[in-house]
């Protein structure tokens, strides 16, 4: 089993940005935060958490080896971008106008989006 | 009420119409129920307590883990929560191809498991619901826990909904209630009062006003016409550039797919709900479709001059081809879902590998295959960019890394289930499926929390199978962490 942790209602929150034009609002958006993991571990279960990139593939490895049910708990990036297949226009557009109407923690990844973007477009990142 | 009558040597209970649910149901071979208990459903969870004390006498009942005796069968699986448990008989039977059965209280319990129930239903899945209801010497007297259930379900069990009031109707009222899920792949919803639960049952007897009903359903051979395939046939042969959208209803197609987009060196889309249908390595495949798909799923669409669609009610017209644009032919089970989504030329009514199969003999291969190759280079250069995009940093983890990663490591006959949310967009995008994995979601109710209890009701099919549940921490905290529990009452 595995949760996807960044204390965001991540989907909603990028449509708000790329459809409505709207900035995220935490009071609806935020999520509190929750031990996944340890609360696997209470059950009996196995809990694993990982945050460190170099530790994903190994932590993968442990789940598939367990003797029990896994939660694999990944503390992930909420800004991270959920870009469609093709980025049209007037979505970037949209997304932009969020950024710019002070969503209060997108701007780290608005470098990302754009390269992503790119990629998306043109096949190959950079190309 | 406890009945009992002589047997020839000893008194034993009589057979009440909570037993007779059980035993019927056992005909109709279900194995499992989900459900949680209540006092308004006491009478059918005593059918279950009596059948596993049947099973083991010497142990008073008492089971050792795993072993289910044929005839204990079916097992009763306590959820957390009815819309849990409504959730896992629709996976159930996405996972099977059986029906789900789930059960549940009056008032407060039956209303918990409209969610689920409307899962089922949007994605065509056989359920048969079974709720208890005051009994009928209180029913219109505004009793506690009391709700107009025939109002309730009228909506999601639009195809059948009853109220048992005779010990005499529950024969035919289970025995429609299966048969109709199954033939229409629709919910259908048993009411049975409290009371009569608890009575002796009756078989009806000869004479006006019974009904006299049986078990079991044999799912037909569905082909379209010899005149239509040939007229489906023209209009794929015509064309030059051949997009195919596949979805739910090819899941069992895999090989016809194949054979019929090579002869046509046509590219293959999946909509989410098909994404085991078709091996991802297959030539030509572009992959997930829409928001969450790729760039050539998209570019196939755009590009395309003609759309094979098959068992698919993929709902997002602006990633298909503009009307005008393509020559479009679809073949579906269900005629209600035929020229939905596009407007098609030949609108085909029958099951998806049957009808492929019938329409090969008709198609001419095209020696032109310069738009699959197109489609293939595409593929080869998305799968770059998924990769660099699962390798840009974030703070702490990129979510497309850990998808990345799990797909490098994916066992033999994996079961997925994903919940809505970005956690989808990975799911479709990252996962490589082979041959003989399963996957699913909840695909046109697109609720939350489906994730959880999906994997619990894919492991009680298939023990042996790794079993993968993705979510994301909105549905966790919605009801997963609570599915963690039912986890840890049923793994061992």
């Amino acid at each position: 089993m595995l949760v996807l942790n960044n204390r965001d209602l991540n989907m909603v929150t990028w449509e708000l940005r790329a459809q409505a034009a709207e900035p995220k609002f935490d009071a609806a958006q935020v999520l509190p935060d929750f031990p996944y993991a340890a609360y696997a571990d209470s059950l009996g279960l196995m809990g694993l958490r990982v945050d460190r990139p170099e530790e994903v593939a190994k932590t993968w490895e442990t789940a598939l080896k367990a003797d029990r049910p896994v939660v694999v708990e990944a503390v992930i990036d909420p800004e991270f971008p959920m870009m469609p297949p093709h980025v049209t226009l007037k979505e970037a557009k949209a997304y932009a106008l969020a950024v710019l109407k002070g969503d209060p923690d997108a701007k780290h990844m608005i470098g990302e989006t754009i390269k992503t973007a790119l990629a998306s477009i043109f096949g190959k990142p950079g190309k | 009420m406890f009945v009992l009558h002589h047997d020839g040597y000893r008194f034993v209970m009589a057979k009440t119409v909570g037993d007779f649910i059980h035993e019927r149901m056992r005909a109709w071979g279900v194995t499992r129920v989900f459900g949680y208990p209540g006092d308004g459903i006491n009478g059918i969870t005593a059918g279950f307590e009596h059948a596993e004390a049947r099973a083991s006498p010497a142990t008073g009942g008492a089971r050792k883990r795993g072993a289910v005796e044929e005839n204990e069968s079916p097992r009763f699986i306590q959820a957390r929560h009815e819309e849990l448990a409504a959730f896992m008989a629709g996976a159930h039977a996405k996972f099977t191809g059986e029906v789900g059965v789930c059960l549940a209280t009056s008032g407060p319990g039956a209303i918990h498991l409209l969610n689920g129930l409307y899962d089922a239903d949007t994605d065509h899945m056989p359920v048969v619901a079974i709720v208890g209801q005051a009994a009928t010497t209180a029913m219109g007297g505004s009793y506690q826990q009391e709700v107009d259930l025939q109002a309730l379900f009228k909506d999601v069990a639009r195809n059948y909904v009853t109220t048992v009031t005779s010990p005499a109707a529950v024969r035919h009222a289970i025995d429609r209630a299966f048969r109709i899920a199954l033939s229409e792949r629709c919910v259908t919803c048993v009411i049975v009062p409290k009371d009569v639960q608890e009575m002796p049952f009756e078989t009806p007897p000869h004479e006006h006003n019974t009904i006299h009903s049986s078990v079991g359903y044999l799912a037909p051979r569905v082909i379209p016409r010899e005149v239509d395939l040939k007229r489906a046939a023209e209009v794929l042969n015509a064309g030059e550039k051949v997009a195919m959208l596949i979805g739910a209803g090819a899941i069992n197609a895999s090989s016809e797919v194949i054979q019929v987009a090579d002869i046509l060196g046509a590219g293959i889309a999946k909509a989410l709900l098909g994404k085991a249908a078709l091996p991802d390595d297959t030539p030509g495949c572009t992959g997930s479709i829409g928001l969450l798909g790729t760039k050539p799923s998209w570019d196939m669409m755009k590009n395309c001059d003609t759309l094979l669609m098959v068992g698919s009610t993929f709902p997002y017209s602006e990633f298909l081809p503009k009307e005008g644009q393509a020559r479009a032919v679809q073949i579906d089970l269900k005629g209600r879902n035929l020229g939905l989504r596009y407007p098609m030329e030949v609108a085909l009514e029958g099951d998806a590998a049957e009808s492929l199969r019938a329409l090969l003999p008709y198609l001419k291969r095209k020696p032109n295959r310069a738009f699959r190759q197109e489609l293939e280079t595409g593929m080869r250069e998305w799968r770059e960019t998924l990769t660099a995009m699962a390798q840009t940093p974030a703070k702490p983890l990129n979510p497309a890394l850990v998808f990345h990663e799990l797909n490098k490591q994916l066992p033999d006959r994996a079961i997925f289930t994903a919940d809505a949310g970005s956690t989808a967009t990975w799911y479709a995008r990252y996962l490589d499926f082979r041959a003989g994995m399963m996957g699913s979601l909840s695909g046109s109710l697109a609720t939350m929390g489906p994730a959880m209890p999906y994997a619990v009701a894919a492991k009680f099919a298939y023990p042996d199978r790794p079993v993968f549940a993705l979510a994301g921490d909105g549905a966790m905290q919605m009801n997963g962490l609570n599915v963690l529990i039912t986890v840890k009452k049923y793994w061992k």
